[in-house]
């Protein structure tokens, strides 16, 4: 008899929150560019490791480390898609030649960071957080630094989304293009802008991953396939959903080591998403 | 000399079988237009399946429990029908769906049964691996000839398989498969059932990716997870796109150049002193031969006969409208 350890839910939504910050980036370019990245992997991964640099090479604390990974990514973001996928979309090719093409930027990026860093684990330098007991359940500082920044992103996304002009206008590409064109939107300016908002949420991600575990040059592409599990269970290119699906993944990922081997962790979020795609394919919050 | 020409057949040999990958990976993208990135299962399917079929029982202290000692032959064929299997069990939940999904969940089930490999001691060994795969007529050929013998074997393979599939491209089931990834709406306006054509198209690339694999455990002779990652699929993917989808010939040369130049490289290091390095530098440069050829030769060296480089993005607009 399993009974319900409230540790789990305190893991299941710091993990969540990570994956949620993470996939809304990889749904919002979905949503306006229409292509599944393969490549969204890296960009936590270059997040994570900016970080480093400030913090561990120049002596920064982690805190701006972390603050000054958000540029560094975003401007990555923006030359990889200004000398890659932007003439792709110039010459009027196809999402499948713009997902071809992100697992080739992926490739080059992940070996890129592979060449420089190496494949050995880093970690940021941090001092020792205790854990604390809040009503029987461990939390250490770290979560609830992870908890409150995705949640407070979170919200900070969802006040773009709603009350302002360039929300608007993201949404209306995302949903139909040609009629946001039509309507006089920029939507090459929305497109600028959606890199800009899910690289950096995506860089935070990869900030509070490094800050919880360690770093390594394929901790990115890893937790791709869990980010595409939450995408898809919250329908994509829905950001709400993303955020739903990022914690009912880490929720579930934590609390299915209580029924099966710790080591199908990862392959839980996966077989989630196959049972959802099988009965629900449009996504648990319905079609959008 | 002769380490050289040994060194030329192995890197011919491993070709060879990249080249069978590629071949059925072109059945399923080239001609059904189905995106899928989990190619390496069929792969470790058709490696496993043969190696248990034809090993020996294993004794106590191995950790696996199945071992049939089965002929060779028996377990190529028992290979190909386990991958043609395991893409009967995929399809049914994902060849309904979307391209991009597709691409999605069939990586997806591709890590999943990794983990399965890692874990499941008792069926694949885990971690550890399975060793000791018997190799064809070892007695009969002299030990000196043998990799040339496997070589050869390779290639009658990779003939059949391209003989099969070029027979395939100009059957009319090759047609209808065509169709539908040009432009399914017509096929089923033409009252064609394209989740039945989908499926066999998916079921014959597995089982040539499942001829693959058998003849991989047949040739390494040792099987361990970590062979079975998703690079295998990305490296047949890089083959193919390289090459040219859409026709087998394409596949070949792709998986011919891909691997001579993983091979040739490798021993670049000692050479000018990039040791530590090489392995990733050589992958960022098979990474940046995808982007340029995705934007400026998206057809391929050879591309699939008839169609134009317009075409090509029509296609690609075309399937990607369905989203």
């Amino acid at each position: 008899m399993i009974s319900f350890d409230p540790q789990f839910l305190i893991n299941g939504l710091t993990t969540g929150g990570t994956i949620a910050l993470a996939a809304i980036g990889l749904t919002l370019i979905f949503g306006v560019l229409n292509f599944i990245n393969f490549a969204h992997g890296e960009y936590l991964t270059i997040g994570a490791y900016a970080a480093f640099v400030a913090n561990v090479s120049l002596g920064l604390p982690i805190l701006l480390s972390a603050i000054l990974a958000v540029p560094v990514t975003v401007v990555f973001a923006l030359v990889i898609d200004r000398i890659v996928f932007y003439p792709l979309r110039r010459q009027g090719a196809g999402a499948l030649a713009l997902l071809i093409t992100s697992v080739g930027v992926s490739i080059v990026v992940r070996n890129l960071i592979e060449t420089i860093w190496s494949s050995d684990t880093r970690r940021y330098d941090l001092a020792a957080g205790e854990a604390m007991s809040i009503l029987g359940i461990r939390i250490t500082a770290v979560q609830i630094i992870i908890l409150v920044t995705s949640l407070l992103l979170m919200v900070g996304v969802h006040l773009l989304l709603t009350r302002t002009t360039l929300g608007v206008s993201m949404r209306a590409t995302a949903s139909n293009q040609s009629l946001a064109m039509s309507s006089g939107i920029n939507t090459e300016q929305v497109v600028r802008w959606t890199w800009v908002i899910g690289a950096g949420l995506t860089a935070v991600a990869g900030v509070l991953i490094g800050i919880d575990t360690v770093l390594r040059p394929t901790m990115g592409f890893g937790l791709l396939l869990v980010m595409f599990a939450a995408v898809i269970l919250g329908g994509i290119g829905d950001p709400y959903g993303a955020m739903l699906g990022g914690f009912v993944i880490g929720f579930v990922q934590e609390v299915s080591v209580a029924f099966i081997s710790a080591s199908y962790k990862p392959a839980v979020a996966f077989m989630i998403m196959v049972a959802l795609l099988v009965w629900k394919p449009e996504g648990l919050r319905g079609g959008t | 000399m002769l380490e050289q020409f040994s060194f030329v057949t192995s890197v011919a040999t491993v070709a060879g079988i990249y080249a069978i990958l590629a071949i059925g990976l072109n059945v399923h993208w080239g001609e059904a237009g189905l995106l899928n990135f989990g190619h390496v299962a069929f792969f470790a399917v058709g490696a496993y399946t043969s190696a248990l079929l034809t090993i020996a029982s294993p004794s106590a202290s191995q950790a696996y429990s199945f071992g049939f000692g089965m002929p060779i032959p028996v377990g190529i064929v028992g290979g190909c029908i386990a991958a043609g299997i395991i893409a009967f069990l995929m399809g049914i939940p994902t060849l309904k769906l979307r391209e991009d999904y597709l691409a999605v969940v069939s990586i997806g089930l591709a890590e999943i049964l990794r983990y399965g490999l890692m874990n499941e001691n008792w069926l694949t060994g885990g971690v550890g691996g399975i060793y000791g795969i018997e190799r064809p007529l070892t007695e009969a050929i002299p030990f000196a000839f043998y990799n040339l013998f496997y070589l050869g074997l390779v290639l009658v393979a990779l003939v059949g398989c391209y003989l099969y599939t070029k027979k395939l491209r100009r059957s009319p089931f090759g047609r209808v498969l065509r169709s539908i990834r040009d432009d399914e709406e017509a096929a089923v306006a033409l009252g064609k059932e394209t989740f039945r054509y989908r499926m066999q198209a998916f079921i014959i690339g597995a089982v040539i990716a499942g001829l693959a694999g058998s003849l991989w455990a047949h040739y390494t002779t040792a099987l361990t997870p970590t062979a079975f990652a998703t690079n295998i699929t990305f490296t047949t993917w890089v083959a193919l796109i390289i090459g040219g989808s859409g026709n087998p010939k394409g596949a070949i040369a792709g998986a011919g150049l891909i691997i001579s130049f993983r091979e040739a490289t490798r021993y670049l290091p000692d050479v000018y002193g990039l040791g530590e390095i090489m392995p990733t530098l050589r992958l960022i440069f098979v990474g940046v031969l995808v982007i340029v050829t995705i934007r400026y030769r998206p057809e391929g060296l050879l591309p699939e006969r008839n169609i134009t480089r317009a075409e090509y993005y029509n296609r690609l607009e075309s399937e990607s409208e369905n989203l």
